[in-house]
């Protein structure tokens, strides 16, 4: 057993019950020994004063009759009290009449009653007259010591003393008692409450038995400890939900960026263990915003679930795939040989997209560009994955979509270029730097011209003519393409009027609607809008969309269609074959034209299948009733090979480029149709 | 005196000093000075008056009448001394030569006699009334009287004939007792 602290409780209540009991003891001591003493000292006095009484009335006949014997005979009966020392009596005068003494010169009497007596303290003395009757016959002394008195009250301090040790024995046997039942359960709880606060451990319970207020404290405490562990429980619950939370994608779940970079970070470290190869994907989900401009963002949420569902089954076990923002998704590959498995999962993540969802009983088709970047760990360059990755993404968007797109050192340049770009981008229509050039197209039939194309052109003052393939996909990244789409459209009417006032020959315009443009909810009444402003005819409208416009819900883009061919505008196919091309859904579409991309064009003599296809689509094109027309018309030789595979139209440099000026063509054309484009179109007619 | 009146004129201041300090010796030594059988007197008066307040009678009245008879000039000592005194709320008278009309009236006789037959004949002239006898010889208790004021040495001792007391009703304060020798009529001491 350890010795108590001072201000323990154990001391505290060994310290007030030892205390008490011995204060209370000793003031009952001391009094008792006090009013003994006084009580002894006042019993003696009226001894004193009796036997005074006593013996003065017995001398009385002594003083008298002057009988100094028999006085001192009387006096001498005081012997049988031992506390009497001396008895002096005097006689009428005073004088020393008889004295007696119990040890000689103890209390000397003094020789007359007037004389002071010295006496110390230990004595008492009492002097009384002596009375015969009413007559005063003398005066007596009688003298006692306290010494018995003294003695006696000795004597009973012991035994209080005794007794006082006794209860204060017992005081402190019953306060160790006490201390027990009370200190011993507070220092158990205060033992588990150090388990508690030094271990951390929860587990600590009390069993304590002791008084009713004690065992009360240890149900609290151990009712403490069960709501602590509950609360604990709970914490660590929300904690760990917090972190699934801050990993997690709430709407896919999957990975979400924070959880992708901290997943990167490792993966980085074990490639450089390994010497593997790592690999990270970049997916964007091509048309996503028109399916939730059109359809609503529930169906978009709902879209990119089944997205991410359709990619998680398609990527390994060990690859993570995460989703990085509103459509875009990454996968980090680990384990690869070399650069082409990156490519090849990419592809197959492509493909694993090709199908159709549906989504709420409505079939949406989407495509995703995908940017690849590899890293090995030997020779590696301080460049960031996920940057490169996202740049050959925005390749693969420019260079079509639906498609996936190696990083390469050049791609990170661009993407720089782009954000400068996009910036200057906002103010150019304001500045005047939009403008726009027009492509004639000849009817092969009749040779002539039969509409101008209307096609958006940026000239910035320092970095000059910034090619459309550049800043448009720019344009709809950052929605500027609406407002761009409007000046282009309104201009191209305009233009297309004073066409009109030159001739009789109604020449068409031809204006290109991005996929966004027309997902707009307010496209066809912007159309309707310009072409009123403008009060042009609107069969001389020719609305051109690409094949990007069927992705989403086919249904939505067929009505908008009809609504405007029942303006009267008439409705192309733009770069035909390149996108994605559902050729099951054209007949749904109210087309009027098909527009053959320029790339067919370009291998059309390498190439037999190319030139197979070429004549395949007018065939289709022809048969579903629209005209074919084919871009990208750049040598004779072509422009024959489609003119025999029967196409409706034609459109390239050679037989004419676009312009600023259409109207200075279109005069020269008028003028005398001897422009040697003109003639190589007259020679193919004759021919 | 005319001596020292004359001393006086021819120095007063010197004789005025030894005057004084004649004076002075001399009043201290006159009391001892004074004749021995005087002071005897005196105690014996006052013992006789001490003792009135030891007695009680049987029918007390309001006078205390002492007589005295007898040789001696105790008569005018106790006539000096206690005549007119107060004992117990009673006036003491002392009769001097008491005639034996007289004697009747006593209610203390104090004998100075010392022949036996004078006292006896005058205890008998008492007879048995309720008198209080005092002498002041050996034989006088011995003779009949009640109490003996017997010079002994320094001292007075007192003697008491306790039968002629009680034969007169006459009660004494034991404590008186306490000091007193009790002889009886017959001679001997109890």
């Amino acid at each position: 057993m350890r010795m108590p602290r001072l201000n323990s409780l154990r001391a505290n209540i060994m310290t007030v019950v030892v205390l008490a009991s011995g204060l209370a003891v000793g003031a009952f001591t001391a009094m008792m020994c006090y009013v003994n003493m006084r009580s002894s000292v006042a019993l003696l006095d009226s001894r004193l004063a009796t036997f005074a009484d006593v013996i003065g009335q017995n001398s009385t006949a002594a003083l008298d009759f002057s009988d100094r014997k028999a006085a001192t005979e009387i006096l001498g009966a005081l012997r049988r009290e031992p506390p009497v020392v001396s008895a002096c009596l005097y006689d009428t005068r005073g004088r020393l009449f008889s004295e007696y003494q119990r040890d000689a010169g103890v209390a000397p009497c003094p020789r007359h009653s007037g004389m002071a007596q010295t006496l110390g303290a230990e004595f008492r003395s009492v002097t009384r007259s002596v009375c015969r009757a009413t007559d005063f016959v003398g005066t007596i002394q009688v003298t006692a010591d306290l010494h018995d008195v003294k003695h006696r009250n000795h004597r009973m301090v012991v035994i209080a003393l005794a007794l006082a040790l006794v209860s204060l024995t017992m005081a402190g046997c019953s306060g160790s008692l006490l201390q027990r039942r009370i200190s011993t359960p507070v220092i158990q709880l205060a033992a588990a409450m150090n388990r508690v606060t030094t271990d951390g451990t929860l587990d600590a319970r009390v069993n304590v038995e002791g008084a009713e207020e004690i065992t009360q404290l240890a149900d609290g405490f151990n009712r403490m400890i069960i709501e602590l562990e509950r609360r604990n429980e709970l914490a660590r619950e929300a904690e760990s939900r917090l972190v699934e939370q801050a990993r997690t994608d709430s709407l896919t779940g999957l990975p979400n960026r924070r959880y992708l970079g901290e997943q990167l970070e490792q993966e980085l470290a074990r490639v450089q263990r390994e010497n593997s190869m790592i690999g990270l994907l970049y997916i964007d989900l091509d048309g996503f915003k028109l399916v939730n401009d059109s359809l609503g963002h529930s169906v978009g949420d709902l879209l990119l679930r089944e997205v991410a569902k359709r990619l998680k089954s398609r990527v390994r076990l060990t690859d993570t795939l995460a989703r990085v923002g509103g459509d875009e998704f990454t996968v980090i590959l680990t384990g690869l040989e070399n650069e082409n498995d990156a490519t090849v999962a990419a592809n197959g993540l492509i493909q694993s997209l090709s199908r159709p969802f549906v989504i709420e009983g409505t079939e949406i088709t989407v495509s995703a560009s995908i940017g690849i970047s590899t890293r090995r760990p030997s020779g590696m360059e301080d460049h960031d994955l996920l940057k490169q990755a996202d740049s050959a993404m925005y390749a693969a968007k420019r260079s079509g979509k639906n498609r996936a797109v190696h990083f390469s050192p050049e791609l990170g340049l661009m993407a720089r270029e782009r954000l400068t770009l996009e910036t200057e981008l906002r103010g150019a229509i304001g500045r005047g730097e939009i403008y726009v050039d027009y492509q004639p197209e000849f009817s092969i039939s009749s040779g002539r011209l039969v509409r101008f194309e209307a096609l958006a052109r940026w000239r910035h003052p320092n970095l000059g003519e910034i090619p459309p393939a550049t800043f448009i996909p720019i344009a709809e990244e950052s929605g500027l393409i609406y407002a761009l789409g409007e000046f282009v459209m309104e201009q191209a009417c305009r233009e297309c009027l004073e066409w009109q006032k030159m001739s009789s020959a109604h020449i068409q315009v031809a204006v290109n609607a991005s996929a966004l443009q027309f997902t707009s909810e307010m496209f066809v009444q912007e159309v309707e809008s310009i072409i009123k402003r403008t009060g042009l005819n609107p069969e001389l409208v020719q609305v051109e969309l690409t094949e990007s416009v069927m992705i989403g819900s086919l249904e939505h883009s067929a009505q908008k269609m009809k609504r405007l061919r029942s303006l009267g505008v008439t409705l192309a196919i733009d770069d035909f074959g390149t996108g994605y091309s559902c050729l099951g859904y054209l007949p749904e579409l109210p087309f009027t034209a098909l527009k053959i991309d320029r790339t067919f064009v370009r291998n059309l003599q390498s190439s037999s299948e190319v030139s197979t296809m070429i004549r395949s689509m007018i065939e289709l094109g022809q048969k579903m009733g629209l005209h074919v027309i084919v871009e990208g018309i750049e040598e004779e030789a072509q422009l024959e090979i489609v003119a025999e595979m029967g196409a409706d139209e034609v459109q390239g440099y050679l037989l004419g480029r676009p312009s600023s000026t259409p109207r200075v063509q279109y005069a020269a054309y008028l003028d005398g149709r001897r422009t040697s484009l003109n003639g190589k179109l007259s020679t193919l007619i004759g021919s | 005196m005319t001596s020292v009146a004359v001393s006086f004129r021819h120095d007063a201041r010197h004789s005025w000093w030894r005057a004084l300090v004649v004076l002075a010796v001399l009043i201290p030594l006159s009391q001892n000075w004074l004749p021995a059988q005087q002071d005897e007197r005196a105690v014996r008066a006052a013992f006789v008056f001490n003792l009135t307040k030891y007695v009680t009678w049987p029918h007390p009245r309001e006078r205390l009448v002492i007589g005295v008879i007898g040789e001696g000039n105790m008569g005018p000592v106790l006539k000096q001394i206690l005549d007119g005194k107060v004992s117990d709320g009673r006036r003491i008278i002392v009769l001097m030569h008491s005639s034996d009309a007289e004697l009747r009236e006593c209610d203390l006789l104090y004998v100075a006699e010392s022949s036996p037959a004078r006292i006896r004949s005058i205890l008998d002239r008492v007879g048995s009334r309720a008198v209080l006898t005092v002498g002041d010889t050996e034989q006088f208790t011995r003779t009949g009287g009640m109490v003996g004021l017997v010079r002994s040495g320094e001292q007075i001792e007192i003697e008491v004939n306790l039968d002629a007391l009680r034969s007169r009703q006459l009660e004494m304060s034991s404590r008186l007792l306490n000091l007193a020798v009790i002889v009886s009529a017959s001679g001997g001491i109890r």
